[in-house]
């Protein structure tokens, strides 16, 4: 997955999008070479030392990895799934109503 | 039934020559029972796959994967369910294939269940993946049989694992098809699980989707999250209001 997160951070970076990860790994000094190895710039937040059994998958009941939830511009949730095209369609859609709301907010 | 034993002949063959090539199988067992045979099958594949991969013989590997007992033995249950067309003595073997087969032969072994033992109560394993072969069957088909279910089996727990079923379809990651409709849908059988079953398994599932069901389905308003990120420094998802997020739970394993 990660080839297709940089692009979608390198193809966005001007557009009011962010992705934000939730990581994982129990070791987090184990993972502090992956990012640079990886080119992993966004931002995540640490599910804790107990890995996937860690409290925000719990709060969010993900038992699977990936999980994605795409979330606009009003902080609504629009789409969840374990990634593929129509997570990319709805990402897409969701970009297009956050500039035109930002637009006519202007 | 007609489309199905049109294409068991051929399988039904390649079943009985891979019996002949089983190894160290139970010389003449009074009642061959082939399911115990198969999980003997796989215990031994699954120790010689340990045995092989400890010694790194990746040759051996790539031979044992090829040997799949669930692929192997998927033409003898087939077979099997063929000479008992029709009758109750089918409905174990196709509930093993439903579960266990490839998915061709586990989608026409879940047609033949639904078409012809709808109201059998030895169902519940078969019913548990008509959401996992809906692309294999069609969501409109799996959503049909899943009613069908509900309405005619005797068997209250098969009953709550249609309900159960149907409910994956609509909400949650693996969901086919949604809609406000579907969703109501789906937490209103989750709810008849709750109240209904006696199965602690399935219940502690059912209230996890009825939660995701009511509070993290599209459409609703994301929970906040607060915590800090690699590095240490606290941040909530909520400032991010104003952007499309992605968020992405994720692990480098």
């Amino acid at each position: 997955m990660y080839p297709h997160e940089r692009s979608l951070v390198e193809e966005w970076k001007n557009e009011p999008f962010a992705l934000i990860g939730v990581n994982s790994d129990a070791d987090k000094e184990k993972l502090r070479p992956r990012l640079a190895e990886e080119r992993i710039t966004w931002r995540s937040f640490w599910n804790g030392p107990q890995g996937t059994s860690g409290p925000i998958s719990k709060a969010w009941k993900v038992t699977g990895w990936p999980t994605v939830y795409v979330i606009d511009h009003e902080g609504v949730i629009r789409h969840k799934s374990h990634g593929g095209p129509e997570m990319d369609k709805v990402l897409r859609e969701c970009l297009e109503a956050a500039k035109q709301a930002a637009a006519t907010a202007r | 039934m007609r489309g199905l034993s049109h294409y068991l002949i051929p399988i039904f063959l390649a079943g009985v020559a891979a019996a002949q090539t089983q190894e160290s199988r139970p010389t003449s067992p009074p009642q061959p029972d082939l399911e115990q045979e198969f999980a003997a099958a796989r215990a031994r594949h699954n120790e010689a796959l340990r045995a092989a991969s400890q010694a790194k013989d990746q040759e051996a590997l790539k031979k044992l994967l090829a040997q799949n007992p669930a692929l192997v033995f998927g033409p003898r249950f087939a077979a099997k369910a063929a000479e008992h067309a029709g009758t109750p003595e089918a409905v174990p073997y196709l509930v093993w294939m439903v579960g266990n087969a490839n998915a061709d032969l586990g989608a026409s072994a879940l047609t033949t269940l639904m078409e012809q033992h709808v109201t059998d109560p030895r169902i519940g394993r078969a019913v548990a993946r008509l959401g996992t072969l809906g692309s294999k069957i069609g969501t409109e088909r799996a959503r049909a049989w899943a009613a069908q279910v509900i309405e005619k089996n005797p068997d209250l727990e098969v009953r709550m694992q249609a309900r159960f079923t149907r409910a994956t379809m609509h909400v949650g990651t693996r969901a086919r098809e949604r809609s406000e409709a579907l969703r109501q849908g789906a937490i209103a059988d989750l709810k008849e699980v709750l109240a209904g079953s006696t199965q602690r398994s399935l219940q502690g599932l059912a209230a996890d989707l009825l939660y995701e069901a009511e509070t993290l389905e599209p459409g609703l308003p994301a929970p906040e999250i607060e915590g800090e990120d690699l590095d240490g420094a606290r941040f909530k998802l909520s400032e991010y209001r104003g952007k499309v997020v992605l968020l992405d739970f994720w692990g480098d394993w």
